[in-house]
């Protein structure tokens, strides 16, 4: 055989093997990754049976801005400064800051409500009595590169032996921290939130979290929060946004106290002899 | 279990924050009314309860009083339900009451005519029971306000 003839019997061999090599590789690539997946705690309905059993009610034990009061946020000094002076005096006229949406700048929950865990496969759901609902992936995909900015931000979570671990970014920027009353600031951009959720007995939740919000705070805030179980739980709808507020004045956005009587108020019993 | 129940639901009867001020009570008095449930009105975010209250120098015999109470899911987890005062039932209520005179103010508790006691959630002695405003206490009896 001539050596021009051996390279062209050879060559088809080779690239055959190449490409049957690429394929075998590719092929073994993604069964790893798919077999890494159905390892991921949480996966099936099957292996969440395996997980910490938080599913349910959970009662915060201590509301966010009365733990701000032993460990003030670390904002800046005149944005704490106007903050506490106007929730002082309620002098904020802003009459649809109690419509805004539910939003999440960094508490799982909110400040009178109980919250919600509800696990089903790759997904841990979080929820409370204002109408937040948090999606928190565990299926171990990323975070999207295109992410859309929302009100509830894009939560990433995986499990680290018995604590979940969530990572949210892609929150809303016009978010209202603390909160959606007087003095809050919009939370701003390049927010990240991690949040490590473990059990800590049959009936305390531990969030351990730390907050970078670097348009409003000048380091990171981080904080824990306790919660207990709350089993017989009944949730009832919380809502600040209401037709009618005898608290507030719907045109002026300020506090007052209506005594206007209902105009169903049943007459006053017969005076007594 | 129980201990732990009662006392977060401790924390919550003291510390429950409202979507306003509590600027307009008077957290430094507690005063008390006996009278007759007019309307227990069962809504967010603040329940707020109507007595009739005896007084022989009006026309009617009766002053009209209301007071503010905490909202409704915190409530329920004091044992409230939205028939938990009835029209016409017979009361006790103790209250911080309004700083501008008007017949009301803030629910602290109720006795009921068989003796058992509600407990109120929020008010403007939250601070004194545990939970500091974050805002410094005015010398007026300012409090913060909370979602």
């Amino acid at each position: 055989m001539t050596p021009d003839l051996e390279i062209r019997v050879r060559r088809p061999y080779a690239q055959l093997r190449a490409t049957l090599s690429c394929i075998a590789l590719a092929w073994l690539a993604t069964g790893a990754v798919w077999a890494e997946e159905q390892s991921l705690p949480g996966l099936t309905y099957a292996s969440i049976q395996s997980l910490p059993r938080w599913s349910g009610w959970w009662i915060l034990n201590v509301p966010p801005l009365a733990e701000f009061q032993r460990q003030p946020p670390p904002m800046k000094p005149a944005d704490l400064a106007k903050f506490r002076a106007l929730r002082l005096q309620n002098v904020e006229s802003d009459p649809t800051r109690w419509c805004r949406p539910p939003q999440f700048v960094g508490y799982s929950g909110g400040f009178v409500e109980d919250v919600e865990f509800l696990f089903t496969p790759g997904r841990v759901t979080l929820t409370n009595e204002s109408g937040l609902i948090r999606r928190i992936y565990t299926d171990g995909r990323s975070t999207p590169r295109d992410l859309e900015e929302n009100n509830t931000g894009t939560s990433i979570g995986h499990w680290e032996g018995e604590t979940l671990v969530v990572e949210t970014v892609g929150i809303n920027p016009d978010a209202q921290y603390p909160d959606r009353g007087p003095g809050s600031l919009p939370i701003g951009k390049h927010v990240r939130v991690t949040e490590r959720i473990v059990l800590k007995d049959e009936n305390t939740l531990e969030f351990d979290v730390t907050l970078i919000a670097p348009d409003i705070l000048t380091a990171p805030d981080r904080r824990r929060r306790i919660y207990s179980r709350a089993p017989k739980q009944i949730p009832r709808e919380v809502s600040f946004c209401v037709g009618f507020d005898r608290s507030i004045d719907p045109v002026t956005g300020k506090q007052r106290f209506d005594t206007t009587p209902p105009k169903d108020l049943p007459p006053p019993p017969r005076r007594e002899p | 279990m129980k201990a732990v129940v009662a006392v977060v639901l401790l924390l919550l009867a003291g510390s429950v924050p409202a979507h306003h001020s509590y600027a307009m009570f008077d957290g430094s008095r507690t005063l008390s009314v006996s009278g007759t449930v007019a309307k227990l009105e069962w809504m967010n975010p603040h329940v707020f309860v109507w007595l009739y209250v005896p007084n022989p120098k009006t026309k009617e015999g009766y002053d009209l009083y209301v007071f503010e109470n905490g909202s409704p899911n915190v409530l329920a987890r004091l044992g409230w339900t939205r028939t938990a005062l009835t029209p016409g039932e017979k009361i006790v209520i103790e209250y911080w009451p309004l700083k501008d005179g008007r017949n009301g103010g803030h629910f602290t508790k109720t006795i009921l005519a068989d003796g058992r006691i509600l407990n109120g959630a929020g008010g403007p002695n939250a601070a004194a029971v545990g939970e500091p405003a974050l805002a410094p206490v005015s010398p007026t009896g300012a409090e913060h306000s909370k979602q």
